[in-house]
């Protein structure tokens, strides 16, 4: 049902728009009692607000490395704002070290190894990317 | 120069209040406005200065981040303009630096940072209000100061311009017309560069009524001169008038009298006295019935006149006076009474002498006919009874034809005087004509008369000298007649006479006869 979902959405924004990406899917660990995350408190996991999920477990929010399409898009869908605000936002925050930005990874595959390793790691890959034995709680799509 | 009652000074006064009110309403407006302006520039500055912070101070809020919120704080304190700022989250202030005005502070929202609608706090910057407000009045003071420069500037020329062109000169025209004396020819000097306008038309103004003036008063003074003159020849007339002249009101009042009527009065001993009619009453004989006649005559015509005698003067001689008095109106209904009385005592006199000359016979001296039958005609109007001989000489005519008329004038001039010395000083001897001769005497009884006539024939014919030499002697035919025995009138009379007269002439004259009934 998902995959087919996917590929509807996929094959209408292929077909709409030459820039449309693909739907990225947030994962976490497939023992997280986390079902389902709202928007808010994504943004709010990704932009250091937030460091735990909403049952109180301690999150560590995984990102992909600096100059990446997927990190770009990603940050575009859930934000709506480009990445370089993203980058400005956490240049200025850094320096009062109050909050931590996502841990980087190296490829989607690390960030999957890595949310299948730890509990409480929080990650996004492309939702063709996402294997069994994670568990999907949020997508975005164009 | 400028007393406290001065126009220019008023006006000065007027104008410098009128400013400072305008100028206090003026500035205290503009005080207001400058203020309101700085306020809202301050108010614009305090946005976008929000604007410059706003994505900081929402992510300073977004993450509570105090450390960020103070950061923020102190950058915006480095403006003038921000007294206080205060950054809060939803739950607590993050940051707070200071005097904090929750009533002036700005509070603006802070946004999420990615959610463009969520609230995460809110950002309230108290702006600097004195030096807002010192700031507007450094403003409004300079342009009060320049506001003040202007308006003494343009006070102070128009005063000063006020002064020359208006107080200056207008003083200056008072001063040259006290200096005019009404009716003389000066005139005002119309003020330089003045000539069309309101002072040069008030100048040319005052210049035609003081032309009028002057020829008003040359009319007067003419006018004057010649009541001067008049009243100078009218004196003349009135002092050197030889009638006695007095001006008295209605009442009799003595008001003017010359230098004649004190004259007259002095020939009789008299004073002046204040009341006319008191004057006349005791100035003429019988002076009670004068007043009364005059009074009469006056309330009927406003005229009286008369001939009448004052008393004697102080050498005795009788003074006759003819006295007109006239009632004239003055103005106003007034009347005054004019009084001349004028001395007609030679006249009277001269009358009396022709009176006494028309009715005497110059050879004789005895009455002429003229002066027989007035004197006759008196007594037969008064009704007395008299006797009238008629006498005719005889023997005159060869007399007169021997030793001519000189000679027989003295016959006449001799028989006059027998006649007057034989009758009484009343009896009339009358030269009839020629050398007939008429006897008058009181009424007497035929034996008496015809007695008297006797004796008169007696005289008559008693020798005279003539011519120094020559004795002569006439005859005499005498007619006797009586009243009313022979008459009424004169005229029967004479005829009665006469016809006795010629009774004995007829016969052998020389005789006396009396009249036939």
């Amino acid at each position: 049902m998902k995959v087919f979902a996917a590929l509807l959405l996929t094959l209408l924004g292929t077909s709409l728009s030459a820039r449309s990406a693909e739907t990225i899917a947030v994962i976490v660990n497939i023992h997280n009692p986390t079902e389902t995350l709202t928007t808010k408190q994504l943004i709010d996991l990704y932009m250091g607000k937030l460091i735990a999920f909403p049952n109180g477990e301690r999150a560590s929010p995984l990102d992909m490395p600096h100059d990446s399409v997927l990190r770009r898009e990603f940050y575009q869908l859930l934000t709506n704002k480009p990445i370089g605000s993203i980058n400005a936002y956490w240049s200025r925050v850094k320096f009062s070290g109050h909050a931590q930005s996502p841990q980087s990874m190296a490829s989607s595959n690390a960030v999957l190894q890595r949310v299948r390793e730890i509990d409480n790691a929080i990650g996004y890959v492309k939702l063709k990317d996402v294997t069994n034995d994670v568990k999907v709680v949020y997508t975005l799509a164009q | 120069m400028l007393n406290k009652h001065s126009l220019i000074l008023r006006l000065a006064m007027v104008l410098v209040l009128t400013s400072v009110i305008v100028g206090v309403i003026a500035v205290k407006h503009y005080y207001q406005s400058i203020y309101q302006q700085e306020v809202d520039k301050a108010q614009r500055a305090i946005e976008q200065l929000h604007k410059t912070v706003a994505s900081t101070a929402s992510i300073a809020a977004y993450l509570k981040d105090k450390d960020l919120a103070l950061e923020v704080i102190n950058g915006l304190r480095k403006n003038d303009i921000i007294l206080a700022g205060v950054i809060s989250s939803e739950e607590e202030v993050l940051a707070s630096d200071g005097e904090h005005n929750p009533h002036t502070a700005l509070p603006y929202p802070l946004y999420h940072p990615f959610l463009d609608n969520d609230i995460v706090g809110y950002i309230a910057l108290t702006p600097a209000q004195v030096g807002i407000q010192e700031h507007a009045r450094d403003i409004a003071q300079s342009s009060v100061t320049l506001l003040l420069i202007q308006t003494s500037t343009l006070l102070l020329t128009f005063i000063i311009l006020a002064y020359f062109i208006i107080a200056k000169p207008m003083a200056k025209l008072s001063a040259e017309l006290k200096q005019i004396t009404a009716g003389s020819n000066n005139r005002l000097t119309v003020p330089f560069a003045q000539h069309d306008s309101e002072i040069g038309e008030m100048t040319k103004s005052i210049n035609n009524m003081l032309a009028v003036a002057e020829s008003h008063f040359s009319q007067e003074r003419a006018l004057r001169s010649e009541v001067q003159e008049l009243g100078n020849r009218l004196q003349l007339l009135f002092e050197h008038a030889s009638s006695a002249m007095i001006l008295a009101t209605h009442h009799g009042q003595i008001m003017l009298y010359n230098a004649s009527t004190e004259k007259l009065l002095a020939r009789l001993n008299l004073g002046i006295s204040d009341n006319l009619f008191d004057l006349v009453a005791r100035a003429f004989k019988e002076g009670d019935t004068v007043v009364q006649s005059l009074r009469d005559s006056l309330d009927k015509n406003d005229v009286a006149r008369g001939e009448y005698q004052l008393l004697n003067d102080s050498t005795g001689q009788s003074i006759w006076v003819h006295i007109l008095v006239t009632r004239s109106y003055g103005q106003q209904q007034q009347s005054y009474l004019q009084i001349f009385i004028h001395d007609i005592s030679s006249h009277k006199q001269q009358l009396a002498h022709l009176n006494h000359a028309a009715s005497t016979d110059k050879l004789t001296g005895l009455l002429n006919r003229i002066g027989a039958e007035r004197e006759l005609n008196k007594r037969f109007a008064e009704q007395q009874d008299v006797t009238l001989m008629l006498i005719d000489l005889d023997g005159f005519k060869p007399i007169n034809d021997i030793y001519g008329h000189d000679a027989g004038d003295e016959i006449l001039r001799y028989v006059g005087q027998q006649l007057r010395q034989n009758l009484r000083k009343d009896d009339l001897c009358i030269r009839w004509g020629g050398d007939e001769f008429v006897v008058v005497v009181d009424a007497l009884e035929q034996e008496q008369a015809m007695q008297l006539a006797t004796k008169l024939h007696h005289a008559l014919c008693q020798p005279t000298t003539i011519n120094s030499s020559e004795q002569v002697a006439i005859g005499a035919s005498i007619g006797v007649a009586i009243s009313p025995r022979h008459g009424g009138d004169f005229k029967s009379l004479i005829v009665a006479a006469d016809k006795a007269m010629y009774g004995v002439k007829r016969e052998d004259k020389n005789a006396v006869a009396f009249a036939a009934d």
